[in-house]
């Protein structure tokens, strides 16, 4: 009887053992903690610089890139692109001239959904608007993060 | 002791009875687009207000711009449909979008639709603050129509 007496509580303690755990969690608060925080945009020649805090690395998640012409027609000419350093292969995209005024040739959405990481930790990914055509404008969105 | 036998074994066959580990914490998915704003008016401020101190995540932005039918907007200087409290803390990091005049030719005519998709949300930079998005003054015989959807969450 004792015997018995001591099984039961063996496992009674096992049961609660087992019953107390909960499931396993794949996200540790509430808070979403993978969206994209930070962004850059530009409308003018020259270079966005995406700082990583410390030695952590940037993770680019959108880019988007819209190429117009102003009030004139612009003038056909060799392509240009927005190009990039300190990302994997380098991405770039490439972008025409030529269209009548007010239009918009290109419209780039480009969307990493699980992140495009820098290729070195601790430095800067930077995206270079190219020199616009005569009458060119081209705007660039980036939207990214820094993490581990 | 041939009881306490079969009572650990009973005990062992609950252990590996137990089913498995779950990877959502409720049946609700959490981060889905709940709500949408839209507007087609110019110069027209979508405001995302989250309740309390919590953020406003942005999953897409839709966006298109065309001419009515009655005729042919102008070609001018492109505008640019803007936001505040996205992207950081400087006002230079705000996202913006730009929009062409328009064709020269095709009354009723789209020159720009798309879509801009931020897989894991686009948080505001600052919670409890709202996420603004701004249409910019149109052409006569413009319209662009801009559709934002977000969630809160902290």
């Amino acid at each position: 009887m004792k015997r018995l007496t001591l099984g039961i509580s063996l496992l009674l303690l096992i049961a609660c053992t087992l019953f107390a755990q909960g499931p396993t969690t794949v996200q540790q608060t509430a808070q979403k903690l993978d969206a994209a925080l930070m962004a850059q945009a530009a409308h003018a020649a020259g270079t966005l610089t995406l700082t990583p805090l410390g030695s952590q690395s940037i993770y680019i998640y959108e880019i988007d890139i819209t190429n117009c012409a102003g009030a004139s027609a612009v003038s056909a000419a060799a392509q240009t692109a927005v190009t990039t350093t300190n990302l994997p292969g380098t991405p770039q995209w490439q972008m025409g001239s030529g269209t009548t005024a007010g239009n918009c040739i290109q419209n780039i959405v480009v969307t990493y959904p699980t992140g495009l990481k820098a290729t070195v930790p601790g430095t800067a990914v930077t995206v270079v608007i190219p020199a616009f055509a005569t009458n060119q404008v081209i705007g660039v969105n980036v939207v990214y993060s820094s993490a581990p | 002791m041939k009881k306490l036998t079969l009572l650990l074994l009973f005990a062992v066959s609950l252990i590996f009875a137990q089913s498995p580990s779950s990877v959502q914490q409720s049946a609700t998915k959490l981060d889905v687009g709940l709500f949408n704003q839209n507007t087609a008016t110019s110069a027209t401020t979508l405001t995302l207000t989250p309740p309390g101190s919590q953020s406003v995540y942005i999953t897409q932005i839709d966006i298109s711009n065309c001419q009515d039918a009655t005729g042919i907007a102008a070609a001018a200087a492109p505008t640019y449909i803007t936001s505040t409290n996205l992207g950081g803390a400087l006002a230079a990091n705000s996202l913006s979008w730009m929009m062409g005049s328009g064709l020269v030719t095709g009354t009723g005519s789209c020159v720009q639709s798309y879509s801009i998709t931020y897989p894991t949300g686009m948080k505001s930079t600052i919670p409890g603050t709202p996420v603004t998005i701004i249409t910019p003054t149109y052409i006569t015989h413009q319209t662009i129509r801009v559709s934002v959807t977000y969630f809160f969450a902290p």
